[in-house]
């Protein structure tokens, strides 16, 4: 619990401040106009990044939960519906 | 159904909202950005029709199936259609936007090399939409 | 221990019957047809795009034509009737019940499917699967658009007592015994999906209606000159699309 607000505490203070920070420092006179490239493609590789990060701790959550309570695994309970019908 | 804690689907909740709402500010803040046009951007008003692009410059220049811009200087596209829809590509710059008969669309940006570029059409417009095509012109000032 | 084999069911007996197994049985056949037609226009399309300029697709308007009708088909011909044709087969095994609580309903929704793939195949309209206005109106040649247009709608429709059908089923004609919070996590999927369909078709199948009357100029909801837009058209089309 303590572990997880931690790390929202240190995600937000490594991505949200340089981000606000960046949004202010963007010039506006000749010679300095935003690269829209830039900001797009930068925008594309940290969605990118985050769906990856999301996508592997989903699915590690998963494979972990399928692999434990499998009926073979040696600390498996027997279910309440064993012996019913259906 | 309640007498068992569900602390961790709580978690899972809150871990979730607080992804979507980063990833929105994320997305705000880049469209943001990409959307305020500079004051001194020069408007060109790009017009696509069945099959080709035209452009007319600030000045009156009118060009057809090419587009000569200065490298360094902001440039704002008014994109409009007289038919049907189109989407106004220059692809190595990442200017994207759909020309829609009815309204006008605007996007900005701002050449940093020499040098020339695809324009495209992609919006689904009819026979010759695969090629519907103009070369962008980035030069020297002039000035 | 020999093998008993029946003799096999005639097959106008599976065609006019009203069994949800039967009527699973026919929506996959007519589903996988449609899957390898439209996967053969794909495959046309990936030899013609082989390589530059052109190898087997003369003309540019036939391409067009291609990508439309494959689009088309593989959506609204394939991918929707197979997820009916997994539905109607399980869902009242499901819930327990003896079939689908519509039967002749069922049948009636499938049969709706051949008629219109004909429509749309003899139709091949070149406006792309999206259809977009302006050019869906004004451009697109001969009665090919009408054709997709009247294909789709029949679709929709089908689309919509399918799902009526599914909505009524898992939720009235469960067994007794079973809570709703029993019934397996396929059967709340296709509850949930049907009850999305019921919504959200008719929005597109409004749109389609919207579009026939432009094409007939009695309207102007997607012409500017006409005090419309052609965006209005994507909202009724992008809604249902999800």
């Amino acid at each position: 619990m303590k572990f997880i607000f931690g790390f929202l505490l240190i995600m937000a203070v490594l991505v949200a401040l340089p981000a606000a920070d960046f949004a202010f420092a963007a010039g506006d006179e000749p010679g300095e106009y935003l690269d829209r490239r830039v900001v797009i493609w930068n925008l594309f590789y940290k969605m990118m990044t985050v769906a990856f990060i999301v996508g592997s701790v989903v699915s590690g959550t998963i494979i972990w939960q399928v692999w434990r309570f499998r009926e073979s695994h040696p600390k498996a309970k027997p279910t309440s519906y064993e012996g019913t019908d259906w | 159904m309640s007498g068992h804690s569900n602390w961790p689907e709580w978690i899972y909740v809150a871990v979730v909202i607080a992804l979507m709402a980063w990833v929105g500010a994320e997305a705000w803040e880049a469209e943001r950005l990409v959307e305020h046009v500079p004051a001194d951007a020069k408007t060109i008003i790009a017009t696509g029709q069945q099959w080709f692009w035209t452009f007319e410059h600030e000045d009156g220049t009118k060009e057809i199936g090419e587009l000569h811009v200065e490298v360094g200087k902001a440039y704002k596209f008014e994109v409009v259609s007289t038919d049907v829809n189109h989407s106004f590509n220059i692809h190595d710059y990442v200017v994207l936007i759909d020309a829609i008969p009815g309204r006008v669309n605007t996007v900005w940006f701002a050449p940093d090399k020499v040098g020339e570029h695809d324009i495209q059409c992609r919006e689904y417009c009819g026979l010759i939409h695969y090629n519907m095509r103009g070369t962008l012109y980035v030069t020297e000032p002039t000035s | 221990m020999t093998l008993e084999l029946q003799k096999p069911r005639p097959i106008w007996q599976i065609m006019f019957s009203t069994h949800h197994t039967d009527v699973g049985l026919l929506y996959l056949i007519s589903s996988l047809t449609f899957l390898f037609l439209g996967g053969s226009l794909a495959l046309g399309i990936r030899a013609e795009l082989f390589l530059p300029g052109s190898q087997i697709i003369a003309d540019s308007m036939t391409f067009n034509r291609i990508f439309t009708v494959h689009g088309t088909t593989l959506i609204f011909l394939f991918i929707i009737p197979f997820a009916s044709a997994v539905g109607n087969y399980y869902v009242p095994i499901m819930v327990r019940y003896k079939d689908m609580a519509y039967p002749k309903l069922n049948a009636i929704a499938f049969w709706m499917i051949p008629p219109a793939g004909v429509l749309i195949w003899l139709g091949f309209a070149d406006f792309t699967w999206y259809a977009t206005p302006p050019y869906s109106i004004i451009s697109a040649p001969g009665p090919a658009a009408d054709m997709w247009i009247f294909g789709l709608k029949i679709l929709g429709i089908s689309s919509v007592l399918g799902a009526l059908n599914f909505v009524v089923t898992i939720l009235k004609c469960k067994h007794p015994d079973m809570s709703i919070g029993q019934i397996p996590l396929l059967a709340w999927s296709f509850l949930s999906s049907s009850l999305i369909i019921i919504v959200a078709i008719p929005t597109f199948a409004a749109a389609l209606l919207m579009l026939l009357t432009d094409r007939l100029g009695v309207s102007g909801f997607f012409n500017p000159a006409m005090g419309g837009d052609p965006i209005r058209y994507l909202h009724g089309h992008s809604y249902h699309l999800p």
